[in-house]
């Protein structure tokens, strides 16, 4: 026994030392592939830092990102997660073919009474609304509104969630229906989830899914005819793709995603003008290469982004207010219409925008996940 | 400092343990005593004053009861007084002040902040105090040894509640060895990973389901969150003496056992003789049996008792509701001494278990809910008042949680620990894992501490 007990006694040791050795000599990392944000360094030490906790703070924050193995470690708790049969790590719901993101984070800033399951503050999402239909009322464009649903609500009975989201989409339906055109997206989603178009493991609908989207908005403008058929594109696959609910999950065994690119010869005449700077078409492929690859499309999010067809072609105007879930529906609807996109997140006066950019017609793409989590509808005013 | 944190783990714990084992035998109690003070102060410098006040006035009040106790009862009665006043004074300021002002309608002061461990040093030194003057310890004559005790970082924050006559000869004299370390890592490391990957699991669980029932309250989801709030305090609680335990072996000291799987318990009575062991027998120690116990009849029997249980969850918290807790725990205490007790017994253990974890998972209702009307409605809510008996969300929610929960039941039982010595006593060779799984273990709650701070940063709010 006694052997043992040195072995132990040394290994313990060894092991906080040999991290410590690896956290004071391993370079430190200034950005983080895997979670796309930048990793905290060493805090700075003053007299009030020292005094008022944030020196400590910082310290528990610099530490835990620079872990020698961090990456690896995250990977190794989400599958001792897995091994105590836990079906889900960071809030990620987890089956072989589908992740999906159960947020419970929105409960608990109480700002509201609530009585509702799904777990969304009833009063926000319908001051949401409102403020949405006095902002449409301003403008004498017709507005249309989709409010893609977040993957649990899409394939919620894949988990056991049968129906979750009902009731969010019931009242945004019944709220944004006459006076901001909503287009229902729950539904086509949901029928037409066996056919791939929401990803696996992350939190989009898939370029096949966005194109069903733009059928639907082509529809409602009465264009129907107008929209190009699905043969009109070359699908170009890209397999491999791990997206951001497979980020926050970390599980080690998940299926992943063929992302794809649907490119036509026309691609090249149009111009894409993001916060001013040309980027030289829809798809940014230089993307392709990091962890963001959904960001291919229109080169991730941007303030502004204007499309235009080269050639000086007077063409309607389409003002686009909108969240990430827009970039890969944007190069169907340049087809049709001169697009200026505004993002949604930095708020947006409406009446002002149309003054600004001019309009024929307003979309709305705003994610059911921002509504009930950040108020995103609210922003538009 | 938190002993669950990479810092402590990988930056305090080898530093200190490397300056601790370098060190000369004699300095070895002044390099705790200053790496102690730097644990305490870590995040919150301002406190060390505070601690050091306590820790010097009653250190001073010592030489004056030990001058007085032989042969002026009186006097050294009235420096005993006077220094457990002291230290009582600084606990009621930081951590009763406001809530008395608030219950009389005044304004509290803001920004008054508790130091942490406060209740728990406090109890320390008080012991200190109360034995020398019954003349059951020696007095500490040396500052540095006395201080040592009471700002000993692996008990300073949480317990075990260790009393001065528990330690002092340890103080003095005592063996570090290969084999305290090796047993105290282990129980460092185990205790970790009761904290970390059981407790805060279940804590999550627990929280989720709470919130679940503001949303939609049912019956079966509030027994849920009951459940986890069970499993959350008591691996969080028992894991943390582990790791106090496990800590002070590695120093080697040898303190007292705080907790003897309560959940096994047949009784309300059993249960606190194996819950918070160091604080009942603090209590009996220092208030119910100075009281005179049992030995003054039966109305000042329930008298003593009354005022052990009050203190006790007033100890907790300064909240109404830790009062409510303290008094329930009395009346089922009284219960059980009238009658219960012998039903309890007559009854197969099996039952008697079950009723017993009831009562005390329902305390953990009214431990949690600090808000007192929140937790009149989750009481209500629990016996089938003010929501559904169930949802459909709520079942799958407890579905896709049954195997972590059992695992949490499997745990609070002595079952594992008996397992593992079988095993060990018919294959001795398997010892040689000892290392290897303490070493895998503290890898994975590496893991999980450095998961605690994953936060990718994806554009769910874009």
């Amino acid at each position: 026994m006694k052997n043992y007990d040195k072995i132990t006694a040394i290994a313990f040791c060894a092991f906080l030392a040999v991290f410590s050795v690896l956290f004071i000599f391993l370079p430190s990392r200034t950005f983080s592939e895997q979670e796309n944000r930048e990793l905290a360094s060493a805090p700075e030490l003053s007299a009030g830092s020292l005094f008022d906790g944030t020196f400590a703070d910082g310290v528990n924050v610099w530490f835990a990102d620079q872990f020698p193995g961090r990456d690896a470690m995250v990977k190794l708790k989400s599958a001792a997660e897995q091994l105590l049969l836990k079906q889900s790590n960071n809030g990620v719901l987890y089956s072989r073919d589908q992740l999906a993101v159960k947020q419970f984070d929105a409960y608990r800033s109480r700002l509201y009474k609530v009585a509702d399951a799904d777990g969304f503050f009833e009063s926000s999402v319908s001051a949401q609304a409102d403020s949405l239909v006095r902002a449409a009322e301003k403008v004498d464009v017709p507005v249309i509104t989709l409010v893609p649903p977040r993957t649990i609500d899409v394939c919620g009975e894949k988990f056991g969630y049968p129906g979750h989201g009902d009731a969010l989409f019931e009242l945004l339906e019944s709220a944004l229906s006459e006076k901001a055109g909503y287009i229902d997206t729950l539904g086509m989603l949901r029928e037409g989830y066996g056919d791939y178009l929401i990803y696996r493991t992350d939190h989009h609908w898939t370029t096949a899914g966005a194109y069903r989207a733009y059928v639907k908005i082509a529809e409602k403008l009465g264009m129907g005819e107008e929209c190009l058929p699905e043969t009109f594109f070359t699908k170009e696959k890209i397999p491999g793709f791990y997206g951001t609910t497979a980020a926050r999950g970390n599980f080690v065994f998940c299926e992943n995603d063929v992302l794809e690119i649907w490119t036509a010869g026309d691609d090249g005449d149009y111009s894409v003008v993001a916060d001013g700077k040309e980027i030289g078409g829809f798809y940014d492929r230089s993307r392709l290469d990091t962890s963001d690859k959904y960001s291919v499309f229109l080169g991730g999010t941007h303030g502004t982004t204007v499309i235009t067809k080269k050639g000086g072609e007077n063409r309607k105007k389409m003002l686009i207010i909108k969240d990430s879930f827009a970039n890969c529906l944007i190069p169907f609807l340049a087809r049709g219409f001169d697009i200026v996109a505004l993002d949604i997140k930095s708020g947006v006066d409406i009446a002002q925008a149309v003054r600004t950019y001019g309009a024929d017609v307003i979309l709305v793409v705003c994610n059911a996940e921002n509504v009930v989590s950040d108020g995103s509808l609210g922003r538009i005013y | 400092m938190v002993f669950s944190s990479l810092v402590f783990v990988f930056a305090y714990l080898p530093i200190t343990l490397a300056a601790y084992f370098i060190s000369p035998v004699k300095w070895r109690n002044a390099v705790l005593f200053v790496f102690s003070l730097a644990f305490y102060g870590w995040g919150e410098p301002a406190y060390i004053a505070v601690m050091l006040a306590s820790v010097l006035s009653s250190y001073g009040f010592g030489f004056m009861i030990e001058k007085y106790r032989a042969n002026d009862r009186r006097k050294a009665k009235l420096f005993m007084l006077l220094s457990v006043f002291v230290n009582l004074a600084f606990l009621l300021f930081f951590k009763y002040f406001n809530f008395f002002a608030h219950a009389f309608g005044a304004e509290g002061i803001e920004g008054l902040k508790l130091p942490v461990g406060i209740s728990f040093y406090t109890f320390q030194i008080m012991s200190y105090t109360v034995d020398l003057y019954r003349g059951e310890v020696a007095q500490a004559k040396r500052f540095v040894p006395f201080g040592t005790y009471v700002t000993l970082f692996p008990q300073l924050i949480a317990g075990p509640i260790v009393r001065y006559k528990d330690v002092c000869d340890q103080l003095s004299a005592r063996k570090e060895s290969f084999q305290k370390f090796a047993s105290g890592a282990q129980r460092f490391v185990c205790g970790l990973s009761k904290k970390l990957i059981l407790g805060d699991g279940a804590a999550a669980a627990a929280d989720y389901f709470s919130a679940q029932s503001e949303l939609a309250p049912t019956a079966v989801g509030i027994w849920a969150a009951i459940a986890f709030y069970t499993f959350h305090i008591y691996y969080d609680f028992s894991g943390y003496s582990d790791m106090a335990i496990g800590l002070g072996r590695m120093f080697g000291f040898e303190f007292p056992e705080n907790f003897d799987h309560p959940y096994v318990s047949k009784s309300i009575t059993e249960f606190w003789r194996r819950w918070h062991i160091t604080l009942s027998t603090w209590f009996r120690e220092y208030v119910y049996i100075p009281l005179g116990g049992n030995r003054k009849g039966k109305a000042r029997t329930y008298l003593n008792l009354a005022v052990v249980w009050l203190l006790t969850g007033f100890w907790h918290g300064a909240g109404w509701n830790y009062i409510m807790w303290g008094a329930y725990f009395l009346v089922l205490l009284v219960a059980e001494k009238a009658f219960a007790g012998r039903v309890l017994e007559k009854i197969p253990a099996v039952f008697s278990r079950i009723i017993t974890l009831f009562f005390i998972g329902f305390g953990w209702l009214i431990f949690f809910r600090t808000d007192i009307s929140r937790l009149f409605g989750d009481i209500a809510l629990a016996f089938g008042a003010g929501g559904a008996f169930s949802d459909l969300p709520t079942a799958v929610d407890i579905l896709k949680l049954l195997p972590f929960a059992l695992i949490c039941v499997f745990g609070c039982t002595g079952i594992p620990l008996r397992v593992c010595k079988k095993i060990l006593s018919k294959h001795a060779k398997i010892a040689a894992a000892a290392p290897a799984v303490t070493v895998i273990l503290l890898l994975i709650c590496t893991a999980y501490m450095v998961d605690d701070t994953f936060s990718p940063f994806l554009y769910y709010i874009f």
